[in-house]
Parts: structure tokens; C-alpha cells; sequence
């Protein structure tokens, strides 16, 4: 190229944005520069042979996919964020709760050491005898061991109650072996839940 | 179809979407997904010149674009801020790919190009079967040639040239001034140039 080449003027040729000044200009310079007329003319060869490239096109069936791919990545990403997130925080609940069962157990033991005696009742007999020995007597540690005992709190139904749910799955199952109408299976399925029902109202009081 | 106007307020509109979404209507984002799903694949398509790539990334882009969107602050068009998400991640691709690869990705020697089978009129057009193994032979040459450019170029070139974007969303997109976007697309096309001189 020649000092007079210009290549802004040449370029903005190309996209067709020079002002009709700069155009004129440019023109009188082509008429005269065979190397900048050749740069133009192979430019704009570029642009044509670029431009008649086929498009990739999605077709209908890798638009849907591609939507299906986009739902599944936000559900596993922000709610698996939200996930990991709530299974940590579970994680860190159970751990707090297991501490706070570690620390009441520990209490009771150091109070069953000191002078509650709540837990004084589940040692060995021959710990309790020692403990005997160094503190108090005989009659004031059984009266805490059944103080410790009443402070367990069992319930007494407990037994009774699974017994009755297995009784009651057995049923099910034994019901759901024998029978083939759907109606007797409605009435069967009532007849257990009012069963349940009448179990929690005895239950509750 | 054309990306409406930022400012463009109608339930439809780009900015009528985000607000949408925003407003916790996830179908709206399912709108934006359908409404550039096409532009993004092709885009990213003539970047990374892989099918499959081309579709993960286009699915990676919209589902990094649900994250943000709540943050998106409207100074670009909607368009324009997925076509940058998409360029950024395209770029990776690439780079990625070359550090996996040092031998080059085709066979150069498969697609030879010889310019004294050239006939530029017949070049496009369908016609028997050696007339259809030149023009393939050329269409890759000059895909070839495209992605011979560096990749920062040959996005800039590639949002000119196909997606007709204007200097300034390009500048959007790339991050970088008008003229830098004007003298990277005269650099590709003199690049391009080189590259193809024996098919002008």
C-alpha cells in the first residue's frame, strides 16, 4: 500500500459505513492503487466465500433436548446446592443432638457420682457397693436408685403397641394374600384405620 | 427472531421475562431458553466447529445464566450478556482443547485443497460428485481457515460476519472498545485472506 492507503477507509468500505467524502476518496485512490484494488477485491472475496457457509441448524428433536438438558441442569445444580446444603445441615443437627445426648448422659453420670445418683441404679452392683463404702449408706443410695428408675421414663404400652402394629401388618399382608376384590380390600382397609383410631384414642388417655 | 429493546417494558419483551422470572415465574426463563437457544448453538457452533461441544455449551450457558440472572443489572440486552456467557465458555473449550491436543484436530492431508480443480461458479452449486467433493473440500477449507483464527478474532469475526451483530453489541459481548471490534474483524478478514488467497 501505498502513504494515501487507508485501512479504516477500507474497512468501513467493506461494511459499507463510509460517508460519501471518505467514499470519494477512497475511490480516487483505488482508480489509481492496483495493490489496494486487489486488497479490496480479495477482501470482499473473503466475505462472500465466508458468507456461503451453511448454518448449523438444531433441529426440533435438539431444541427439545436442549430445553429438557437446561430444566435438568438447573434442578440438579441449584436444588442439589440446596441439597447438599439441608443434608448438611441435617448432618450438623444429628451431631448437635448427639452431643446433647452425650453431655445429658454425661451430666447424669457426673450428678450419679456427686449427689443426684440418678444413674447409680445401672452400674455394676459391686460399683455401687464401693460408692457405698466412700459416701452415703445403704438406705439413702437405694432411695436414689429409685428415684434414678422412676426418672426413666418407660412406657409400659410400648411393647403392647408393637405387638399390635405387627398384628396389624400381619393382617394386612395376610388380607392382601387372600383377597381379590377391591371392595373388601375399602372395607378391610376401614375396619384398620378405625382400629388405629380407636389405638390412639385409648393411647391418648 | 429479533432480540427486543432493553427498555422494551411488554410481558413478552427480554426485559418483560427477567422480571418475570425474577418475580418467581420460572417459565419465563424457559422463554428465554426457547427464544435463543438457536442463535447461542449456532454461534457457539462456528467457535468450537463441534456438534456435540456446541450443545453442551449452549445448555451450560443457560443453565449458568438461571443462576445469575436474578443479578443481571440490564446495562446490555439480554441477548448480548448470554451471547458473552457463551463466547467466555467457547474460549474455554478451546483453550482446553488445545492443551488435550497437540496434534492437529483433522487431517490435513484428507481434506487437500487444489486450486486447479477450482470453479468458482460451480463451487456452491449441487451438482455430480466431484463436483460436490470440491465444494466440501473447500467448505472445509475454508471452516479451516476460520478457526485458524485466534479464538478472541474469530468470535469478533464470527458475530460480524453470522450473526450480524452491530460494532457496539460486539463490544458488549468481547468486553472491549468499537475500534477494537472494528480492527479485529479487518484483522480476521486480512488473516482470512491469507489464508484463502488460492481460493480467490
Amino acid at each position: 500500500m501505498t502513504d494515501r492507503c487507508d485501512s479504516d477507509a477500507l474497512n468501513r468500505y467493506l461494511e459499507d459505513e463510509l460517508s460519501p467524502e471518505p467514499r470519494r476518496r477512497l475511490g480516487a485512490h483505488l482508480r489509481e492503487c492496483a495493490s489496494c484494488r486487489l486488497e479490496l477485491t480479495e477482501l470482499q472475496g473473503v466475505v462472500r466465500l465466508t458468507q456461503r457457509l451453511e448454518i448449523p441448524v438444531m433441529s426440533r428433536f435438539q431444541a427439545e433436548a436442549l430445553v429438557h438438558g437446561v430444566r435438568r441442569g438447573v434442578r440438579q445444580r441449584y436444588t442439589s446446592r440446596w441439597g447438599s446444603w439441608t443434608t448438611s445441615l441435617g448432618s450438623a443437627a444429628a451431631g448437635a443432638f448427639a452431643l446433647l445426648l452425650f453431655l445429658a448422659a454425661f451430666d447424669r453420670l457426673a450428678g450419679g457420682e456427686s449427689d443426684s445418683g440418678l444413674i447409680t441404679a445401672d452400674l455394676p452392683e459391686a460399683f455401687a457397693s464401693s460408692e457405698d463404702a466412700a459416701g452415703g449408706g445403704p438406705t439413702a443410695r437405694s432411695a436414689m436408685a429409685a428415684h434414678a428408675w422412676s426418672s426413666i421414663e418407660v412406657d409400659p404400652m410400648a411393647d403392647e403397641s408393637d405387638a399390635q402394629d405387627a398384628e396389624l401388618i400381619s393382617d394386612i399382608d395376610e388380607f392382601l394374600m387372600n383377597t381379590a376384590s377391591d371392595e373388601e380390600l375399602l372395607i378391610q382397609m376401614e375396619s384398620l384405620v378405625q382400629e388405629e383410631a380407636l389405638l390412639a384414642l385409648l393411647t391418648e388417655y | 427472531m429479533k432480540p427486543s429493546s432493553p427498555s422494551d417494558p411488554t410481558p413478552d419483551s427480554d426485559t418483560g421475562l427477567i422480571d418475570r422470572f425474577r418475580s418467581g415465574d420460572e417459565t419465563a426463563f424457559e422463554e428465554v431458553v426457547r427464544r435463543y437457544q438457536e442463535r447461542i448453538f449456532q454461534f457457539v457452533h462456528r467457535v468450537v466447529r463441534d456438534t456435540e461441544e456446541a450443545a453442551d455449551i449452549t445448555q451450560e450457558t443457560f443453565i449458568r445464566a438461571y443462576g445469575k440472572l436474578g443479578g443481571f443489572r440490564g446495562d446490555s440486552s439480554l441477548f448480548t450478556w448470554l451471547y458473552r456467557i457463551a463466547l467466555n465458555m467457547s474460549i474455554n473449550c478451546l483453550r482446553k482443547r488445545k492443551l488435550r491436543s497437540f496434534v492437529p484436530l483433522w487431517d490435513s492431508t484428507e481434506s487437500e485443497f487444489r486450486p486447479d480443480e477450482f470453479r468458482p461458479d460451480e463451487f456452491w452449486a449441487q451438482g455430480g460428485p466431484e463436483e460436490d467433493m470440491a465444494a466440501s473440500r473447500l467448505r472445509t477449507r475454508v471452516e479451516e481457515a476460520i478457526s485458524g483464527l485466534p479464538p478472541r478474532q474469530r468470535s469478533i469475526f464470527v458475530l460480524r460476519q453470522y450473526d450480524q451483530l452491530s460494532h457496539r453489541e460486539i463490544a458488549e459481548v468481547v468486553g472491549s472498545s468499537e475500534g477494537a471490534v472494528r480492527a479485529g474483524y479487518f484483522h480476521a478478514l486480512r488473516k482470512l485472506r491469507c489464508a484463502l488467497q488460492d481460493c480467490l
